[in-house]
């Protein structure tokens, strides 16, 4: 059975749980093979099955979840992580205090504020950093423009590394005088 | 920041993804060889994505797994009745 385990790491991120995600996983799993034969043999196995997991999930599990609130993106810049390590001087991030935050943050903290971030960022920041597929891939997948892939997952990965940063203050991660923003 | 910084940086996203046309590529990977400051966020942003990566894979349970192939061994029964 091709993809199983990535199709379980991406369904447990966006059911948050083991018991939805096996089904969600189950359920796409029966759906292709029933609709196999709408496959066209040398396309893309691995997005057509990402395309079934995630309309799925949409159709069957969204309504159910609790919707976290979109926070304001005014202020969050690019590099957010690197440049809050920095404090005020953008050019002089310690290897140091990188080491120290990359290090310290534990698995539960990402999966966390991966899951804590709103849907319409969560999925393309899941199908491009978990999966590695193209932007034209998720726009595909999630039936949505491009540029919205790329706003979106833009727009997502500054959110996560804003919940990132947060999770590292509260461990004691960061150096002192960058405090949360 | 200077222009060129502020350039790389924001298409900084896309090269890691690789989404740039070749020749913006270029301009950015001269542009990181030149500029330490904009090196080390690169690096960072890098380093980021991979550990992000590996924490989100998970270990897919070996009883689901048997389920779920009888799952699609039932499927296909009655797929062929």
């Amino acid at each position: 059975m091709p993809y199983v385990g990535q199709l379980y790491a991406a369904a447990m991120r966006m059911t948050r749980n083991p018991a939805d995600a096996e089904d969600l996983v189950q359920e796409t799993m029966l759906k292709a093979y029933r609709a196999y034969d709408t496959f066209t043999e040398g396309t893309n196995l691995k997005a057509w099955l990402y395309r079934i997991l995630t309309n799925t999930y949409i159709n069957r599990y969204r309504k159910a979840q609790r919707r976290p609130t979109e926070t304001d993106l005014g202020e969050v810049e690019d590099l957010y992580l690197y440049r809050r390590l920095g404090s005020e001087d953008t050019a002089d991030v310690s290897r140091s205090a990188e080491d120290q935050l990359l290090d310290g943050l534990v698995e539960s903290d990402i999966k966390e504020a991966v899951e804590a971030l709103p849907e319409h960022f969560r999925l393309p920041v899941l199908l491009a950093d978990l999966e590695g597929f193209s932007y034209k891939e998720i726009a595909e997948i999630l039936d949505i423009p491009i540029g919205t892939v790329m706003s979106r997952l833009h727009r997502g990965r500054k959110q996560l590394q804003r919940a990132l940063w947060e999770f590292a203050s509260r461990r004691g991660l960061v150096p002192e005088g960058a405090d949360a923003p | 920041m200077k222009p060129a910084c502020e350039q790389a940086i924001e298409e900084i996203y896309l090269y890691i993804d690789h989404e740039l046309t070749w020749w913006r590529r270029r301009r950015i990977r001269r542009h990181l060889a030149n500029c330490r400051p904009c090196l080390e966020g690169y690096t960072f942003e890098q380093r980021l994505r991979v550990i992000v990566k590996e924490c989100l894979s998970e270990e897919v349970p070996p009883e689901f797994l048997n389920r779920l192939q009888q799952a699609i061994q039932r499927e296909r029964g009655t797929v062929l009745e």
